[in-house]
């Protein structure tokens, strides 16, 4: 049963590549390429400097041929990205990046109050900004500061796809 | 921190157990000349998590809040369309008897004020006006109100074009795609609609007129509403039912979690049960490509029912599996499904036998658990090429791993979304009926060779349908605003266009029979309401429901005549006050000059 499921579904694989459907995913060579431009962007976000601080930050890069989403989620499960620009607990879009942003590639959500509880950091990848036809995924790099404390992680996102929680960190009761 | 606040509310609530119900607030409401205020919703709120209870003013701007319990601190909210919210706390009740509590109301003199205060649907006609092909308004209204309200505070926003162009985008992933031509042409729509320089206006016209939002039916007034918080924010409390032991059960699709609520207890007596999840990863079979952000759903618990030996059948829509909640012992038994995506809404037949509509894949499953027989029937594609698409969704999801696959599966817009079996419903002679949402179809299965007859639907939309005594199948028209009956004898259907004004911007989502009385009540639920049709006169009472985004998706009865919802709205957020509830609705609850009914 299994053989002939696999058989059909390689039928129908090599039909929709014929047909232009679809395309093979990047190879492990292509991942690993991938991998370390989201090394090199953890090290550059590293660098720079916040211009000005606050008890939570969070930043995302990414390269300017994608257009990625910074999602945070606050201690009241309440969610601060692109289409809602502030929490109730007071996070804020501080700086949304899209494709025909100029500038830097970093997109920014900061808290002015310290609240207590765990944040979940998620982020999305909806669309390529250049004209090729190709569905690489994206590399990401993610730091966040809160209460001086810094957090880092990098990695690949799929396009159309949302990693729900690529960073997760807790801010203590009685923290300042 | 959610748990925690649930634990203490479940102490809070027990400690209240032995309270009376024998208390309560009365007084009356007056406007600014001292005038008596008709139609007021006064508001009681207690506990944590809270209970609310909601009476209306009468004639002479009375109101009596019954049934509540003694040396209690309550929060009070007056509410009228036209006059601005009163709040006050530090209200305590009396051993016994009603206390007494008289509030004046000023009147809004900002137009924009009044304007927030109308439900959704009244922004939401600014839209509709905006579509010109009945096309696109019914495409509209089907994809893009299936999850939340369209038109409340949360969602009538001005944004850039790009914006709205990424939120219709991410709606898409999510399941709610448009034609290309439309999603291209709604940012534009969407901000001319809701720009307020011009909605207000329109919204307001005539606001100063103390009739501008008139107060229900003197029969409506004597109507009690309680709401009782469930969950958190992260919550969506999809569908929830009235078990014959009189408490209530809901799911809770986003944190997979059963809860059970005995209202006999004041203020609600609170447990939740963790579905099992199996090992299955966030977001369940569906990947999480398009999860809610705070979501942690795996299994994703859908609908539930009762069978007839008083356990819950669940359908775990994102986990692709049944769950069996034995409530003698508080446990789960786990049935894995041969196939099909989806499990949706589901009834329990006269044999015991569950059955539930797979929408993902166009099935409709039935399992035996007496003989462990499954049956996994494929219901009728709209055309072959739709057909082949189905069949080949399990060889997708297998290549997936293999290629890359979004070009394909981005499902185009109105159209482009599957049929999708929905509503589901067991009729009096045994058959079993369904409805195919984007299809506009209902069909029936002959329960014993699993035979099907489609039968297109002269309106848009069906979607929760069920059968009254007689045997009539009653029909909400999702885009379409009509209650449809059906009869099955003759294959006529007969149409009522839902009351709510402005007349076409309802999205009855669901609905249910009374089996004592055949009284349709149906899911007002883009207009904060729920609606009752008497099969007899053809006659509908709006009933308004106090919270701000009350989203509704099925209803249930108790045996003392109350009329249960839960507001379901994702994201919780916009819901008023950021959490789930759920909802009882007692018609004519306190009778006029009676000071301890509503209970």
């Amino acid at each position: 049963m299994i053989v002939r499921r696999t058989r059909t579904s390689l039928l129908w694989l090599g039909l929709l590549m014929i047909l232009g459907c679809v395309e093979p995913l990047p190879t492990d060579a292509d991942i690993a390429v991938i991998d370390q431009q989201a090394e090199h962007l953890a090290q550059t976000l590293a660098g720079e400097k916040l211009a000005q601080t606050s008890p939570v930050v969070v930043r995302l890069m990414f390269d300017s041929n994608v257009d990625l989403d910074l999602y945070v989620t606050d201690p009241l499960l309440d969610t601060v990205y692109f289409a809602r620009h502030e929490t109730r607990m007071g996070g804020v879009l501080s700086r949304d990046v899209r494709c025909e942003t100029k500038g830097a590639r970093v997109e920014e959500v900061r808290f002015e109050t310290l609240w207590p509880g765990k944040y979940r950091v998620g982020v999305d990848f909806p669309r390529r900004c250049d004209e090729r036809d190709v569905t690489d995924p994206a590399p990401y790099a993610v730091e966040v500061v809160a209460d001086g404390q810094t957090h880092r992680v990098h990695g690949l996102v799929n396009l159309e796809y949302f990693e729900v929680e690529v960073l997760a960190f807790e801010v203590a009761e009685g923290e300042s | 921190m959610q748990r925690l606040i649930m634990l203490g509310g479940v102490a809070l609530a027990l400690s209240l157990a032995n309270a009376s119900f024998a208390a309560g607030f009365a007084g009356t409401i007056v406007g600014e000349a001292g005038e008596p205020i008709v139609g007021a919703m006064v508001t009681a709120r207690f506990n944590l998590p809270f209970q609310e209870r909601t009476v209306f003013s009468d004639e002479q701007g009375g109101y009596h809040l019954a049934g509540l319990p003694a040396e209690t601190d309550y929060l009070l909210r007056v509410r009228r369309i036209g006059w601005h919210d009163v709040r006050s706390q530090g209200h305590k009740t009396d051993t016994q008897g009603l206390a007494s509590a008289d509030f004046a109301m000023i009147r809004h003199t900002d137009p924009a004020e009044v304007a927030a205060q109308l439900p959704a649907n009244h922004w939401y006609e600014l839209v509709l006006n905006e579509l010109e092909s009945e096309h696109d308004r019914e495409q509209f209204v089907r994809q893009c109100t299936f999850c939340h309200q369209q038109g409340n505070a949360a969602t009538r926003l001005l944004r850039d074009e790009a914006e709205w162009e990424k939120v219709l985008a991410l709606m898409a992933r999510m399941g709610a795609g448009l034609d290309e031509g439309l999603a291209k042409r709604m940012p534009a729509i969407l901000n001319r609609a809701y720009d307020p320089a011009t909605a207000v206006p329109a919204l307001t016209e005539g606001w100063e007129n103390p009739n501008f939002s008139p107060p229900p039916s003197e029969d409506v007034r004597r109507s009690v509403v309680d709401e009782y918080q469930l969950g958190g924010r992260s919550s969506m409390q999809h569908d929830m039912i009235v078990h014959p032991s009189g408490h209530i059960y809901s799911v809770d699709m986003t944190t997979d979690t059963l809860f059970r609520m005995d209202p006999g207890v004041p203020g609600g007596q609170r447990e939740w049960f963790s579905i099992p999840r199996e090992e299955v990863p966030l977001g369940g079979n569906m990947g999480s490509g398009a999860l809610p952000p705070n979501s942690e759903m795996h299994v994703g618990p859908h609908s539930l029912q009762v069978d007839h030996d008083g356990a819950i059948w669940i359908t775990l829509a994102v986990g692709n599996r049944l769950a069996k909640f034995d409530p003698a012992d508080n446990s789960f038994t786990i049935e894995p499904l041969p196939g099909g995506i989806y499990p949706h809404t589901l009834r329990v037949d006269g044999k015991n036998r569950i059955w539930y509509t797979v929408a993902g894949s166009n099935h409709v499953g039935m399992y035996d658990p007496k003989t462990g027989q499954h049956e996994n029937i494929r219901v009728p594609a709209r055309s072959f090429g739709e057909a082949v698409k189905l069949r080949l969704i399990p060889a997708f999801m297998w290549l997936s791993q293999y290629v890359d696959l979004s070009g394909v599966a981005s499902a185009g817009g109105g159209e482009g979304g599957g049929p999708v079996p929905y509503g589901i419903d067991v009729a009096p002679n045994g058959d079993i009926w369904f409805s195919q949402l984007n299809a506009h179809r209902i069909g029936r299965i002959d329960p014993d060779s699993f035979e099907i007859t489609m039968i297109d639907t002269p309106f848009a939309a069906p979607r929760r349908m069920r059968f009254d005594s007689k045997g009539d199948l009653w029909i909400p028209g999702f885009s379409s605003n009509v209650l449809a009956r059906f009869d099955t004898e003759t294959e006529e259907f007969e149409h009522f266009e839902i009351p709510i004004e402005p007349l076409g911007t309802e999205t009855p989502y669901a609905l249910n029979v009374d089996l004592k009385t055949d009284t349709v009540w149906i899911c007002g639920t883009n207009s904060d309401t729920l609606l009752s049709f008497d099969t007899q006169t053809h006659e509908f009472a709006v009933y308004p429901l106090p919270t701000q985004t009350t989203y509704t998706r099925d209803i249930d009865f108790d045996e003392d005549g109350g009329i249960w919802t839960s507001n379901s709205n994702i994201p919780a957020w916009q819901i008023e006050t950021g959490v789930p509830r759920v909802v009882r609705l007692v018609p004519g609850g306190i009778k006029s000059g009676e000071v301890s009914g509503g209970q």
